[in-house]
């Protein structure tokens, strides 16, 4: 049963010029939901982030809609929106050092990013400090925020950055690839995190990943995309179990695992171009491509169960 | 013999007052043929160890055989054909400016004397590339494709040992994939051994025969990959184990 959505995406095209990078993305994110986008590099996984959070001045918003809590986002005076979005929206980056000014403590960076939002109370800021720091796992409060992001590691950095979202009070986490700069340990300890946010917080999520495994453990709901598009669209459990994409069974082939058998590649390269009009963009890769996969028009379809894939290969797929 | 061997290693940094002991006192060894993967964390010390083989760095203590003779501080041309490095970041590790044709043909002839020609479409193709991509610059190339020309400047100069930095954590999984089988055919087939380096326990499974964990500069484990995997002796090996997320279902 989807909880009451707090964004609502219907029809989303984005691109940097007329072209657009990102097409046809329809996705309710519905409260405390973990919603995980995954998809090989340059699939426009990081683009519709970013359309979402309205981050990059140069990507323009060329159709369809984005809601938050009911009010329309694309429409919105540009300053109303940042407003709207900073208040409601946190991001976590790749980078974990990009979150913050390296050489300041995160102290000062916390009261300047919480009197930005209005929220800064100094007489309880650290009791807010501590309770943030808490829920995730943070130890010795004081002393992290005497110290200045350099002197911390990567996955100390992600933490932080979580804590603040937390503080601010935000309703959604945005993360792109949060995880793929750290260590296999840390890596798991983040995953764990993030889970957590959400069982103490309620925070929704929407995480980008090519991790599928990540995915696996956090997602309450994954969606495959592949050259601007969302391919395929189910539970956790659906996707990566009873894939009905092609593409998303060569993904999940391609997987390693520790009982040491070498994974299935997949051959050739995704298009970078953005999506083509008409045509499967998969169809070059795929085994199962037939003549109609050439120009069948995109579409995603229901196969049961809120699982949704757009595959109209002839010969298997999704049928 | 042993077509590498590594005697007490030991190298230490100092920057700033602060001293880091990258490397404790590691032995190993690699036989001919063999993939040997090194696995830790940051900071464990498997870059450092890679460095100090591939002559980028020259270890304070211990002593790098190669066939038996020692490696000195000064190494020759052939020491550094024989022995060639891959890196993480493949589009960094070309020349900005040049076009992979021309950065691989530099390579070549630098180790292989002026003369020395780099058959660019029998090399695309070992690597499974069009060889018209080796016109491109290298930011003109995806990450995958970059390394995978990274992997073809390596074995055209015929090297006994390729070291491999991480070569596959700047790539997603479908392009990590190709990289491994491409990484496993190539060594099988043209008979070279490889150190391999990753955090990631799950791709040294897939690729090597034998694997030593490190923990803050030392050996804390060594063995055949599927004992280790299967039963870990040293604590930090059975943490890092624990670590690596799995897709739970029957592939």
């Amino acid at each position: 049963m989807m909880k009451e959505p707090i964004l609502t995406v219907a029809g989303l095209c984005a691109g940097y010029g007329e072209k657009p990078m990102v097409s046809d993305v329809s996705f309710a994110l519905g409260q405390g939901e973990i919603f995980c986008i995954v998809g090989e590099s340059g699939c426009g996984k990081s683009t519709l982030l970013k359309a979402i959070l309205g981050a990059a001045p140069e990507l323009r918003v060329l159709g369809g809609s984005i809601a938050l809590r009911g009010e329309e986002l694309t429409a919105m005076p540009e300053a109303r929106r940042r407003k709207l979005c900073t208040e409601k929206m946190g991001m976590v980056f790749q980078n974990p050092g990009s979150a913050f000014n390296p050489i300041r403590s995160y102290k000062k960076q916390f009261i300047e990013t919480l009197k930005s939002h209005g929220a800064y109370r100094p007489n309880s800021f650290l009791s807010q400090v501590r309770e943030a720091f808490d829920k995730l796992g943070l130890e010795d409060c004081q002393r992290i925020l005497q110290s200045c992001p350099y002197e911390m590691s990567g996955g100390m950095n992600q933490r932080i950055a979580m804590a603040l979202a937390l503080l601010l009070g935000q309703e959604i986490l945005l993360a792109d690839e949060p995880t793929s700069a750290l260590d296999a340990t840390v890596q798991m300890q983040m995953a764990r995190e993030l889970r957590r946010l959400r069982d103490v917080s309620g925070i929704a999520q929407i995480i980008v990943t090519h991790n599928l495994a990540l995915a696996e453990y956090l997602g309450d709901r994954i969606a495959v995309m592949y050259a601007g598009r969302v391919v395929e669209l189910g539970k956790a459990d659906q996707v990566l179990f009873s894939p009905r994409h092609p593409y998303t069974k060569s993904l999940i082939e391609a997987i390693p695992s520790l009982d040491g058998k070498m994974p299935a590649g997949l051959p050739g390269s995704p298009p970078m171009t953005g999506p083509e009009p008409r045509g499967c963009e998969f169809c070059p890769r795929c085994p199962r491509a037939g003549q109609a996969c050439k120009t069948a028009a995109y579409a995603l379809a229901d196969t049961g169960g809120g699982h949704f894939a757009a595959c109209t290969g002839e010969k298997g797929g999704a049928a | 013999m042993n077509l590498l061997e590594g005697r007490k290693l030991c190298k230490t940094y100092s920057r700033g007052g602060v001293t880091v002991k990258a490397l404790i006192d590691v032995d190993f060894t690699l036989g001919d043929g063999e993939i040997l993967g090194v696995v830790g964390e940051s900071g464990s010390g498997k870059s450092t160890l890679l460095r100090q083989i591939s002559g980028l760095e020259t270890p304070d203590s211990g002593e790098l055989l190669l066939c038996g003779t020692p490696l000195g501080a000064k190494r020759s041309r052939e020491d550094y054909r024989t022995i060639q490095m891959i890196f993480q970041d493949a589009v960094g590790s070309f020349h900005p400016r040049r076009t992979i044709r021309s950065s691989i043909r530099e390579s070549v002839r630098n180790l292989c004397g002026r003369d020395a020609q780099a058959d660019l479409e029998a090399l695309s193709a070992v690597v499974g590339l069009d060889p018209a991509l080796a016109e491109r610059y290298p930011r003109n190339l995806s990450g995958g494709q970059c390394q995978r020309f990274a992997i073809a400047r390596a074995v055209a100069v015929d090297p006994k040992i390729l070291l491999c930095d991480e070569v596959t954590s700047a790539l997603d999984v479908s392009s990590q994939a190709q990289v491994l089988k491409l990484l496993s055919d190539i060594c099988r087939e043209r008979h070279m051994s490889a150190v391999f380096v990753s955090h990631d326990l799950a791709v040294v499974s897939c690729i090597c025969d034998r694997v030593m964990v490190m923990y803050r500069g030392k050996v804390v484990e060594e063995g055949a990959v599927r004992d280790v995997i299967d039963c870990p002796k040293d604590e930090y090996s059975r943490k890092l184990i624990s670590s690596v997320l799995e897709v739970k279902q029957e592939k």
